[in-house]
């Protein structure tokens, strides 16, 4: 409210002050408010479509309608008609604002209200230089005055509207799977509807978890208690390589030695605010020993920082060790590659406004990959683990709920968990075994997929009862009418498409991403953030409240992905498009007309 | 609060994981010691403005992770900074022997002309000390840049080491300032060959 009053103040200052500014205030908090209610990713849904309208517990609240944000409502209400008409706009209002006529900005009533708190002091800014006498201290501040242009024209524009993911399923959120229901209904369900329940609504305390996360992560297709000891013994192995090393050997064994002190650097300030591991706790000891075993498990990998913050809500709740970490710097910088086409493909106007802002590197999505959303979802007063557990559950399962839609086609599914921590626990050895399965995974990506060079762990987890293959698919493959590619089909497919691919939990990963972007995008280009805000924006973002509204939203994405052809897109604009309406044409196949424009507009 | 300035620097801290990056960037710009701090991951930057000689400095500070492996980010998390501040830690010998795997680091991506100077941080703990005042000031000394010790949790030295840097990317800067009145350029993410993809299609302009 603070800020409410000050930006009433700056009007003021700049002579725009009447007998309305209280009104005006008002208004202005309105309007905040409106806009921060637009539960962002649902709202861009067309009614008509998208949106199943009843049934769905999360669907956003009806919007009142208000008459001073005709523009804005109309374009979220209606978009195409109204961004059709204002398209060929877009180019030049997001460079260049002047180029809007008069008639168009005043039909814009509301906007100047649009001003987020922290707005008043751009405009302080700018308002502060024709003032004589200024120039007496030169301004050095290039990144605001290569801004000045748009920032001299201080009517705020409406952001474009969103385009609506042309997913063509409605998709739902359901609350966490507690363990009664489980029991009530997991007779009656297979496997992978049991899965893709677990993908919808996460589940819902940690003992359950303790019993289904070995069916969650791939290690059993059976829903019984899982025996760990197999794993337990794997995990005493290593755990012992590392716990019988002498002081003295230590000293001459540097590699080990540089591991092991990053690791005690970062235990001793990892969660240290969650009660499980507040002050001397015996749980700091565990995590620590979790990470050296992992580090003898995965010598190359070691210790990367971020899977601390992996390992510790695994550690909380299986209260045992286990976890696993992927990190390369190539596939991290690929993936934001992708996430920056991703935008590109369904966001025109945003890519535009983030290549306008240098911003195309994607880097705020840095710390949500390598920490799997974790720090963005547990920064709250509880610093509980929950809402980040829930999100994993859905990453670890959406390989399987992919297939969902031509469900006939059995249980080969793409299992990778690369990146995505894996974790087992009191048996940490899961996690060896997930490691191993990086590595298949890993192999086939690179299309030299050696049966041979799994070691063994590998070996066992592949003659486990039930294994998972990771067929790399090809666009045709998914495609295709129920078939059960066997390990051979799938490998065979793998010279084809020699491109590097995404595993399905990264490229689910980066539906997360997307929906968190589409969700702050009306903000951010309302505000005109330039790259560094951006960057503090996304960095300080609260997301624990809206879990549910983002997990609905990645999952239109990722059905839009995975049965839509939005991966097949997403992989086409890697190569240079030589025709250029091909995408277009692609989309018309499969996507009802109104969805033309989304990709239309980027021919603008 | 008057948010105008006269100078905008772009300031780095860089140095190994764990000696205190982010707790002296805490202490700057909060004046606070949290003793719950997370390790950094990606990249972050806070802001402090402060005065010198009268005019208003607005320091952009960049924290990034130590890590090597960590950082994806090195050459854009250099571009356009005028500043750098190297911590080790003076509980940790390999830190600082790790100081000069970094200047070379800084000697590769940053531009020419950067400041720089070197923190040893956690000067409060005394009993665990690996580094001495001496041979910090030593290495640096070689290196002809400035040294202070800190301490972030006792606040020692914090501020003074910014103000310090600060006030000679200052002089610099109106020296420069004054031959070419528009050479500075301070850009965080410069404009890359990417930048291009504006939709993703060849032939958009």
């Amino acid at each position: 409210m603070s800020e409410t009053v000050r930006f009433v103040a700056s009007a003021g200052n700049r002579g725009n002050g009447d007998p309305n500014e209280a009104p005006a205030a008002e208004e202005m908090h309105e309007f905040i408010t409106f806009q921060r209610q637009l539960s962002r990713p649902t709202d861009h849904y067309r009614p008509n479509r998208l949106v199943p309208g009843e049934g769905n517990p999360y669907a956003p609240p009806p919007k009142a309608s208000h008459t001073s944000h005709t523009y804005l409502s109309k374009f979220l209400r209606d978009p195409i008609a109204t961004s059709l008409n204002s398209f060929s706009k877009v180019t030049n209002y997001v460079t260049s604002p002047t180029f809007y006529d008069e008639e168009y900005l005043s039909s814009l009533p509301a906007l100047h209200l649009l001003r987020p708190p922290g707005y008043a002091e751009r405009v302080n800014r700018s308002s502060r230089s024709p003032t004589p006498g200024d120039n007496e201290h030169p301004v050095i501040d290039p990144m605001t005055t290569s801004n000045n242009f748009n920032v001299v024209n201080t009517v705020p524009l409406p952001p474009p509207a969103l385009p609506p993911i042309p997913c063509t399923q409605p998709q739902c959120r359901l609350p966490a799977l507690t363990l009664q229901e489980f029991e009530d209904t997991s007779a009656e369900l297979s496997i992978d509807d049991i899965i893709e329940r677990i993908f919808r609504g996460g589940l819902n305390d940690n003992d359950f978890r303790h019993r289904l996360w070995p069916l969650v992560l791939g290690l059993t297709e059976e829903v019984t208690e899982f025996d760990w000891s197999a794993l337990s013994d794997l995990y005493d192995k290593y755990h012992s390589q590392w716990n019988s090393i002498l002081p003295d050997q230590e000293m001459r064994f540097t590699a080990y030695r540089e591991r092991k002190s990053l690791i005690e650097r970062d235990v001793i300030r990892c969660d240290r605010s969650h009660a499980f591991y507040k002050g001397t706790s015996d749980n700091l000891e565990k995590l620590r020993a979790l990470l050296l075993t992992y580090t003898m498990y995965d010598f190359d990998t070691g210790y990367v920082q971020g899977m601390s913050d992996l390992a510790s809500p695994l550690l909380y709740v299986m209260d045992g060790n286990g976890t696993n970490f992927e990190m390369s710097q190539s596939s991290i910088k690929f993936q934001l590659e992708m996430l920056w086409k991703l935008i590109e493909l369904t966001d025109p106007c945003f890519a535009q406004y983030l290549a306008n802002k240098e911003s195309t590197n994607c880097y705020f999505a840095f710390r949500w990959i390598v920490c799997q959303f974790k720090r963005e979802f547990m920064k709250s007063e509880s610093d509980e683990y929950n809402d980040c557990l829930i999100l994993w559950e859905s990453i670890w399962t959406s390989h399987i709920v992919r297939k969902f839609g031509h469900k006939s086609d059995d249980t080969t599914s793409t299992a990778s968990q690369l990146l995505t921590c894996d974790t087992n626990t009191t048996e940490p050895q899961t996690k060896t075994m997930i490691g191993g399965h990086e590595k298949i995974n890993k192999s086939l990506s690179t299309g030299a997929l050696n049966s041979n060079t799994i070691d063994v762990p590998d070996v066992k987890f592949r003659n486990g009862p039930h294994m998972r293959s990771n067929s790399f698919r090809t666009k045709s493959e998914r495609r295709e009418p129920p078939k059960t590619p066997t390990k051979k089909e799938s490998l065979s497919s793998v010279p084809k498409t020699p491109e590097k691919h995404l595993t399905d939990a990264e490229l689910y990963s980066l539906s997360i991403c997307l929906s968190i972007i589409r969700r702050e995008r009306d903000l951010i280009m309302a505000q005109q953030l330039d790259a560094t805000e951006i960057l503090k924006h996304f960095n300080t973002l609260q997301l624990k409240s809206d879990l549910e509204n983002i997990l609905l939203h990645a999952s239109h994405i990722w059905y839009w992905l995975t049965h839509d052809s939005g991966e097949s897109l997403l992989y086409k604009s890697e190569q240079p498009a030589n025709e250029p309406t091909e995408d277009f044409d692609l989309l018309c196949d499969s996507m009802p007309d109104e969805d033309y424009y989304i990709i239309n507009a980027s021919n603008i | 609060m008057d948010k105008t300035y006269d100078y905008l620097f772009k300031l780095l801290l860089i140095g190994d994981s764990g000696v205190g990056k982010t707790c002296i960037l805490f202490r700057l710009t909060e004046d606070a010691f949290s003793t719950t701090s997370i390790s950094t991951i990606g990249i972050d930057f806070k802001v402090r403005t402060i005065e010198l000689d009268g005019k208003k400095i607005k320091l952009q500070i960049w924290d990034t992770a130590g890590q090597e492996r960590c950082r994806v980010i090195p050459t854009a998390y250099y571009r356009g900074a005028t500043g750098v501040m190297l911590v080790y830690d003076v509980t940790n010998d390999k830190s600082f022997a790790n100081i000069n795997n970094w200047i070379r680091d800084i000697e590769e991506h940053a531009s020419s002309d950067v400041e720089t100077m070197i923190l040893g941080n956690k000067s409060d703990v005394n009993d665990r000390r690996q580094v001495s005042r001496e041979t910090g000031q030593q290495l640096a000394t070689e290196y002809g840049i400035k040294f202070m010790e800190t301490s972030a949790k006792a606040s020692v030295n914090v501020e003074e080491a910014f103000f310090a840097l600060a006030k000679d990317i200052k002089t610099k800067t109106d020296k420069q300032l004054a031959s070419h009145p528009h050479s500075t350029r301070n850009t965080l993410f410069p404009y890359t060959p990417n930048a291009h993809h504006c939709c993703g299609k060849q032939g958009c302009k």
